[in-house]
């Protein structure tokens, strides 16, 4: 088992790396620099270039490209993401306040997304073809076929129409800058369900399908018979024996599914006001602010990283053979 | 195999309506009463529910709409829109409306309209008066041809590198698996917009639409890719396989005259599979702004104008074009369950 872990770490390591590498190729193949952004805001004609060139030296973007490169790697090895032509702050001060309410919704939607998900699997699994069946599947499709950021503005049409005053973003205009107090948290909670159901929605249209077909395929092998031969209550059948096995392609799912959830949350923040990563990301991709772009896409990666090696972890845990392999 | 195709419900329903919402979309210089980007003086103005009773209790046999008339809010600075009672535009087929040259036909006939100085707004208006029920036509082509686009790419793309990855093995298939990994790990949007920042802003507009189908092909192709080299995997070891090769073929012969056309099938499913969600990432890029520009439309830049939530609030119409995403994908994802339904219990 440490044998299959450690593998799976070292690849880990050797994806981070060669992410980096197509992150930081991805940002600079746009055509000219942050300066060219500059030059182009500022509008003036003429006499800018050994402005320009100025410019490029102060920011370290005049040397050769894969020295660029291997200083931006050494950098965040050490932690240091670069600095933010376009805020003129650290990258990291830019993104700390942005990065907490990032996790703080992608755990919440991803647990909400599998929980609910794999309740709603089970119970359409072992009453199939129910309306219950039938309506969460509809449900699910519906969920899985529209854009998530379409989802966002039909909720919060029908929660204008409905008179209430919650229209996205996290607090209410009162709150947003007031001191933790319990009545701030309530206020938090009135305005976090909408991006957690929003966010989670295809997921869990997701796991639920594959829940649902996963335990009707344990369902019908004959160890499960066996177990029902032998007396067992129905509960224990499925809870101990079926679901157990049933897990398996799920626990795989998890680390498809992690990717989709942060796309969901870039959709779904620009619609809803939400101080997530996703809309700062935009603006530093249109002005190429690369090193801005560059840390949040590695972030993005390394959470994925971490993640997937998580579920690598868990499935090994709960299906031995995955460890002898 | 059809017979199998026919049994799966939800696959024939999702193949009828995408039929039909084919047909509309194909050619929405006919389909549609206006031209892409033609302007009215009706802004904002709500849909227009054709009518065959009237005010007096009288039924007409042709259906008609009601004229608009502008009601300006001084409080509010709007201008509303009622319904005047006193005016009436007949419907009719086949009328002379603004003229088109789609391919090789230059012709001025479309499927519908009103009679001359009416207007009809199935959809109602956007925020410089132009039709929406035109326009949703018209973005309608351009994100099923951006998806469609996508996926003849990433399939291509996928197919070969699968294939390689998955007949030859060791260590190119270790390598290659690997930058799979890498594509996979990268979630598609965020992705997608960095490569789509890298557009021109100039490009043309036919050009940009296969500038971005490539772009969301490179966030897809990794997902092919694995597939094809699972089934090749299985392929790979079939008595017909080892036959070919104990004769002598050329490996280039076998791969693409005994393996490649055991993929069909899959490949017929993965496409059905990837045009919708090539549809709903292309929406999503230029709901952002880095899909499609003006002057061509697309499903996800139509919501793009909806976006801010007073226009959610007081134009909600504005929001169709979400709906025809949506019952699009989902009749996409139809076919292709009932296609892979059929297909995997025939194979």
């Amino acid at each position: 088992m440490s044998q299959y872990l450690v593998q799976r770490f070292v690849w880990m390591i050797i994806t981070f790396f060669l992410a980096t590498l197509l992150i930081f190729t991805i940002i600079q193949l746009s055509p000219g620099d942050f300066v060219t952004y500059i030059v182009s805001q500022t509008d003036t004609t003429g006499g800018l270039s050994s402005a320009a060139t100025k410019l490029r030296e102060y920011y370290g973007l005049d040397k050769p490209i894969y020295q660029q490169y291997f200083q931006w790697l050494y950098k965040i090895l050490r932690g240091d993401f670069g600095y933010s032509f376009l805020y003129r702050k650290p990258v990291i001060e830019v993104m700390r306040s942005e990065i907490l309410w990032t996790l703080v919704i992608t755990i919440l939607s991803f647990t909400f997304a599998w929980v609910v998900g794999s309740v709603i699997g089970i119970y359409s699994a072992l009453h199939k073809y129910s309306v219950g069946d039938y309506i969460f599947t509809a449900l699910g499709f519906l969920g899985l076929s529209s854009p998530s950021f379409f989802i966002a503005m039909v909720i919060i049409y029908i929660l204008i129409s409905a008179g209430t005053g919650i229209s996205g973003g996290l607090f209410s205009e009162k709150f947003v800058a007031a001191p933790w107090s319990w009545a701030k948290f309530i206020d938090l909670l009135k305005h976090l369900w909408i991006p957690i159901v929003v966010i989670s929605i295809s997921n869990m249209a997701e796991v639920i399908r594959i829940m649902r077909g996963s335990l009707l395929e344990v369902l019908n092998q004959p160890y499960i018979q066996a177990a029902r031969a032998k007396g067992l209550s129905e509960r224990v059948v499925v809870m101990r024996h079926a679901l157990r096995n049933a897990v398996n392609p799920l626990i795989s799912l998890i680390g498809m599914s992690a990717p989709k959830l942060i796309a969901g949350i870039v959709q779904t923040a620009v619609v809803l006001n939400l101080p997530v990563v996703g809309p700062t990301y935009l603006v530093a991709l249109m002005s190429q602010d690369v090193y801005l772009a560059g840390a949040y896409l590695l972030l993005t990666v390394i959470l994925l990283l971490v993640g997937n090696f998580i579920a690598d972890l868990a499935l090994a845990w709960i299906d031995p053979r995955i460890r002898y392999d | 195999m059809w017979r199998k195709f026919k049994r799966h419900k939800a696959g024939l329903v999702g193949l009828v309506s995408f039929i039909i919402i084919l047909l509309f979309i194909i050619f929405p210089e006919f389909t549609a009463p206006y031209s892409e980007n033609e302007t009215t003086s009706y802004i904002y103005a709500p849909p227009q529910f054709p009518r065959f009773i009237d005010e007096n209790g009288k039924v007409h046999f042709r259906p008609f709409i009601y004229k608009y008339k502008p009601i300006f809010d001084i409080t509010t600075g709007k201008t509303q829109w009622l319904v005047d009672t006193s005016e009436k535009y007949y419907l009719s087929l086949f009328v002379k409306g603004s003229p088109y040259n789609f391919l090789f036909i230059k012709s001025d006939i479309h499927l519908f309209g009103v009679d001359k100085g009416g207007y009809i707004f199935l959809l109602g208006t956007d925020g410089i008066g132009r039709d929406l029920f035109t326009r949703l036509l018209y973005g309608g082509r351009t994100s099923l041809l951006v998806a469609f686009l996508t996926a003849l790419v990433s399939l291509g793309l996928g197919t070969i590198v699968g294939l390689l990855s998955g007949y030859f093995g060791g260590l190119l298939d270790i390598i290659l698996q690997r930058i799979l990994e890498l594509f996979l790990i990268i979630p598609d949007i965020p992705l997608g917009l960095a490569l789509a920042a890298f557009l021109p802003p100039d490009l043309a507009p036919e050009i940009l639409m296969f500038g971005v189908a490539i772009v969301i092909s490179i966030t897809r192709w990794a997902n092919v890719a694995r597939q094809i080299r699972g089934k090749v995997l299985a392929i790979r070891t079939a008595d017909f396989v080892m036959a070919a090769i104990a004769t002598g073929a050329s490996t280039f012969r076998i791969l693409f005259k005994h393996v490649l056309p055991q993929l069909y099938p899959h490949l017929i499913v993965l496409a059905t599979l990837t045009i919708p969600q090539a549809i709903l990432a292309e929406s999503a890029l230029s709901f952002l702004g880095f899909g499609i520009r003006p002057p061509k439309t697309s499903w996800g830049l139509l919501l793009k104008e909806a976006q801010n939530l007073r226009v959610i609030a007081l134009y909600p119409w504005l929001l169709i074009p979400g709906i025809a995403i949506s019952i699009t994908v989902l009749a996409l994802n139809f076919i292709g369950d009932g296609l892979r339904d059929a297909i995997e219990l025939h194979s």
